[in-house]
């Protein structure tokens, strides 16, 4: 089928998918016992108290209907308001405060791995059982090996600590206010978050590539006397990309993951620290919130990755034979 | 007689595995003359891969090409530096595979594939290129080739990619031609349309083609001469009707005997008795012999040499009629040696 | 020459077999296991596991004291003390009842950093196995009942729900789960759910969709190869044959995703530790530890955050070291071979 309905299709696919995953979600909060009010205002409180907010807040009608409610809300964006992270703001206000950080470090994790991953992967493959490959593939394990929060308190120890750089102080300068300041703060956090997404992509392109250059069609380009260096540039690696690809998608998950954590280490004012703060005050609409625009996020990035596959591969894209 | 196009001689091809040193091209010599076909036939594991690869400067590691000379119009190739050789692969010397299935690649469409190679070895531009490319395409016979030409291989039958194949191996105009088993993966209709398509070529662009295929039928129809390896070395050479009425190699005659006729006498196919040895622990002496129906106590321990046992044919077995081997009253049941003596070496 | 035998004859000489290695009689068990012990990266996997494993086996004999046990610190002294220190153990009157010395120093309660290093790896290997056991189990049954209903609403609705599943990274709904049900044990309408068992569940429940698609392939695959019509009710001696085959195809591959999720395990609890919402204090544990050593990074407390850290790493590498030589020791890789 073409790329156009291969598309439509997925996306169907993933309405379903989304609205099992903001069941999840609604379910998770109000899975708590006491409910969610509980469990905001903590063990101490009084029942009446308790019972005196849910009539405020509107929880003491039935399941469905709330869930309905805010199923139907969230849609056209309204996610509630905060009740203890920052009393009376609306969540989507909190949470679009903090996203730019997050999509930066996010995104700068990512373009900084691949960039050294790729290439990585490809030496480590033609340079098979080299010492250049073994040592990739040492540095790959160790990268995949190490927790990304440790990873980010040794980086804290050695440098600001021993060699005194002020950095990872926390706070965030966007990077239309100071460009340098802003890669000072990013930049441990960028290694700390990107270490372990880049081995997982190293070894994946490895991988790849030694399977693409041991196919039959890289014999006939080298038997029509096309250079070596070109020979592995174009013919091998576009093959090898395709399936790569995909793990970005894969990797995702992990640097949402990941940014929990490392917000969280080097003090960073973004969404995952955020959601951090949430669970620790219990603000389940906050809570709520993240875990479902996290979730839609991810759905959407994997949707997007198998959409670019198929379009990638040619024998995905036209599926006529002869 | 003029010079032959390609002289191989000595050749010799290692492979170093974990298994121990493996001989897989031992010493072999022949001759490619311009504008015919020669054949290469044997079964699995006879070499004759191995060989071709070595003329293309297409053996990797754990393989060497370590003895011998191979000749591309007087000119030792195995001296070439490796761009030098890039020079020949392809632009002079052309090779098609096994497996067309395979062998393009799946990103790249089939037009694409054809005018980077004409683009390696001759200085046009890109439509240029793509023009030659379609004409070629049509050429080999492949139908609509101003659509096909941006079509990708998935969209090819087996036969179509075997002739994109030819199409791109023949695009700079090669002398020789090198053709491992082309049509092996395909079936037996297609395989006469391809050898048709590879006889036109051969006559328009006067090539001179290496056929390698372990079916004697292909090689009855389409070459001229006939070289009949086996574990690593020629054991037979003759022009192919020779050949075909009288063969000399006892591994020869096993391969007629093997094979359904469709005329002559309707005798039981003989297999040829045990299997091709392992080519990193071959037999002593002739390493045939452990399954030859002639074998004598000579052949444990001599390591028959190619020669000629008529004018214009050539055997290593010491009991082919004409070949004087070291111990001219042979005993057992072999073939008597000829009576007008041949040499009395070794 | 040797006059022994005569060679004469239309018999092929048997000893010239023909060009198989040696030995391919050996089972298949035989030739992954020599594969595997080839290969030095997977044997250290194996050793550094089973150095791990036995650790925490036989951690109460090890360690040399009490995880919990909180000594105080010489005079002039505060925890956390640094490698080789001398703490003292007082009773309950504040008498000096021994001294003894802290190998890899204390952490800030006074607590033996080596023995809560101990105990730590074992509650995290513990969860670690208990995750992954969990996740397989209930992945496999999931899958496999999914393939033998292959193509039925019972195989969609299944798989969709696994879609959900997979839609949440790990971390963000265990996080989220946690963090709402609150940590430590939960009473839950007069039933209490102990704290390991939330938090085996919370991870554990986003590696169920990988080994159910696997089982479920597996399933798919042998279905089609020997059934035509798979509604059909299969007699006792099929479904026999159909299990056994299957398993026999699949077990090595969950066996790998298996052991290289110890390793994803292992993260995922370490972190749920660090961020608070995992094992509780006064219980040892790795992930804690390095959150509470946070605080003293400046003041050059530093055996404080390496040693959990190293322990951790330890142990992923260990797994994954091993996953990848089970996984490459089942699947060789393709090598040059002698072509024809």
């Amino acid at each position: 089928m073409s790329l156009a309905r291969y598309t439509l299709k997925r996306l169907l696919l993933a309405v379903p998918v989304l609205l099992g995953a903001s069941v999840v979600v609604f379910g998770l909060v109000h899975l708590a016992p006491g409910g969610p009010v509980r469990v905001m205002l903590g063990p101490l409180q009084s029942e009446e108290l308790v019972e005196q907010i849910r009539a405020e807040l509107g929880l003491d009608r039935p399941l469905y209907v709330q869930y309905a409610t805010w199923l139907f809300d969230a849609v056209q964006g309204d996610l509630g308001t905060s009740w203890t992270v920052q009393q009376g703001t609306p969540v989507t206000t909190i949470i679009a405060e903090r996203l730019p950080l997050t999509v930066e470090l996010t995104v700068l994790s990512m373009i900084v791995a691949n960039l050294i991953a790729i290439p990585a992967g490809i030496i480590s493959a033609v340079r098979q059982d080299e010492s250049i490959d073994h040592a990739a593939r040492i540095a790959a394990l160790s990268g995949i090996s190490i927790p990304d929060f440790w990873l980010g308190i040794i980086l804290i120890m050695i440098f600001a600590v021993q060699f005194g750089f002020p950095w990872a102080t926390g706070g965030w300068t966007p990077p239309w206010v100071d460009p340098v300041e802003n890669l000072k703060q990013l930049l441990l956090p960028v290694i700390t978050l990107g270490t372990a997404y880049s081995a997982l992509i190293a070894r994946m392109m490895r991988s790849e590539m030694l399977d693409t250059l041991s196919q039959d069609y890289i014999r006939t380009a080298k038997a029509m006397g096309i250079p070596s260096r070109e020979v592995i540039l174009k013919d091998a690696t576009k093959n090898a990309l395709i399936p790569v690809v995909t793990v970005i998608g894969v990797g995702l998950g992990q640097l949402m993951n990941g940014a929990i954590l490392t917000e969280t280490v080097f003090s960073l004012p973004g969404v995952g620290r955020l959601f951090i703060q949430a669970i620790a005050r219990r603000d389940y609409r906050v809570i709520q919130a993240l875990v479902l625009f996290v979730a839609v996020v991810f759905v959407f990035a994997n949707l997007a990755v198998d959409v670019l596959y198929a379009y990638l591969d040619p024998r995905i894209r036209y599926e006529e034979g002869t | 007689m003029t010079d032959p196009i390609l002289e191989v001689e000595d050749l010799a091809t290692r492979f170093y595995t974990d298994e121990g040193v493996v001989e897989a091209v031992d010493g072999v010599s022949f001759d490619l003359y311009e504008g015919e076909t020669v054949g290469i036939v044997g079964e699995s594991g006879s070499g004759k891969s191995v060989t071709a690869m070595s003329i293309m400067g297409l053996i990797d590691s754990p393989g060497r090409v370590e003895e011998g000379t191979i000749r591309y119009r007087g000119e030792d190739l195995l001296e070439r530096s490796e761009s030098g050789i890039r020079e020949i692969r392809g632009g002079e010397i052309s090779m098609i595979f096994q497996d067309p299935m395979t062998s393009l690649n799946p990103v790249y469409t089939v037009g694409e594939q054809i005018s980077r190679v004409i683009r390696q070895h001759r200085d046009v531009s890109q439509s240029e290129a793509r023009a030659r490319a379609v004409e070629l395409m049509g050429d080999v016979g492949i139908p609509e080739a101003e659509s096909r030409v941006d079509n990708y291989p998935h969209q090819f039958s087996g036969g179509m990619r075997q002739r994109a194949l030819i199409a791109m191996a023949i695009s700079c105009e090669p002398e020789i031609l090198i053709a491992d088993e082309p049509t092996t993966a395909l079936d037996v209709t297609i395989e006469a349309q391809i050898f048709d398509v590879l006889e036109e070529l051969q006559e328009t662009y006067g090539m001179s083609v290496i056929l390698i295929t372990h079916d004697l039928g292909v090689v009855a129809g389409t070459a001229e001469r006939v070289n009949v390896m086996y574990a690593g070395r020629i054991v037979e050479r003759a022009d192919v009707d020779a050949l075909f009425e009288n063969p000399r190699h006892p591994y020869t005659r096993g391969l007629m005997r093997s094979i359904p006729r469709l005329h002559g006498s309707a005798d039981r196919l003989e297999p040829i008795a045990g299997s091709v040895p392992n080519p990193a622990a071959l037999p002593s002496g002739c390493s045939f012999h452990p399954r030859c129906p002639h074998a004598t106590e000579l052949c444990r321990g001599y390591d028959p040499e190619l020669r000629e046992v008529e004018p214009g044919r050539e055997a290593a077995c010491v009991h082919a009629r004409g070949y004087g081997g070291p111990d001219e009253r042979a005993t057992g049941s072999g073939e008597p040696v000829a009576a007008d003596g041949g040499d009395d070496d070794e | 020459m040797a006059t022994d035998t005569d060679t004469t004859g239309t018999e092929a000489d048997p000893s010239y077999e023909s060009g198989e290695p040696p030995g391919t009689h050996r089972s298949q068990l035989e030739m992954f296991w020599r594969e595997f012990r080839r290969n030095p990266l997977s044997l250290a996997g194996g050793v550094i596991i089973a150095s791990l494993v036995l650790v925490a086996v036989f951690a109460p004999w090890l360690a040399p004291f009490d995880p919990t046990t909180q000594f105080n610190a010489p005079e002039g002294e505060h925890n956390p003390l640094a490698p080789g220190s001398t703490v003292i153990e007082e009773n309950d009157n504040g008498e000096v009842i021994a001294r003894h010395e802290a190998l890899l120093g204390t952490d800030k309660f006074g607590r033996d950093v080596l023995s809560r290093l101990i105990f730590g790896l074992r509650t995290l290997l513990t969860v670690s196995l208990s995750v992954v056991l969990f996740s397989m189990a209930i992945g496999v049954t999931a899958g496999a009942v999914a393939g033998y209903h292959g193509d039925t609403w019972i195989d969609e609705g299944i798989m969709r729900f696994m879609d959900v599943l997979f839609s949440f990274p790990s971390l963000v709904l265990a996080i989220a789960a946690l963090g709402v049900l609150g940590v430590g044990s939960t009473e839950y309408a007069g039933f209490v759910l102990p704290n390991l068992v939330k938090i085996i569940v919370v991870i554990g429940i986003v590696y169920i969709p990988s080994f159910a698609r696997v089982m479920r392939g597996a399933v798919l695959k042998e279905m089609e190869e020997d059934y035509v019509d798979a509604a059909q009710s299969l007699g006792a001696s099929d479904a026999h044959i159909l299990v056994r085959d299957v398993s026999v195809n699949t077990v090595p591959t969950v066996v790998v995703q298996g052991t290289l999720y110890m390793g994803t395990a292992v993260l995922a609890s370490a972190a749920l530790s660090f961020l608070g919402l995992g094992i509780q204090p006064p219980r040892a544990s790795l992930g804690l530890m390095l959150s509470n050593a946070r605080s003293f990074l400046y003041s050059g407390e530093w055996w404080y955050s390496v040693f959990p850290g190293v322990v951790i790493v330890l142990a992923i590498l260990g797994f994954n070291l091993l996953g990848d030589g089970l996984r490459d020791a089942l699947d060789p890789r393709y090598d040059s071979e002698v072509s024809e």
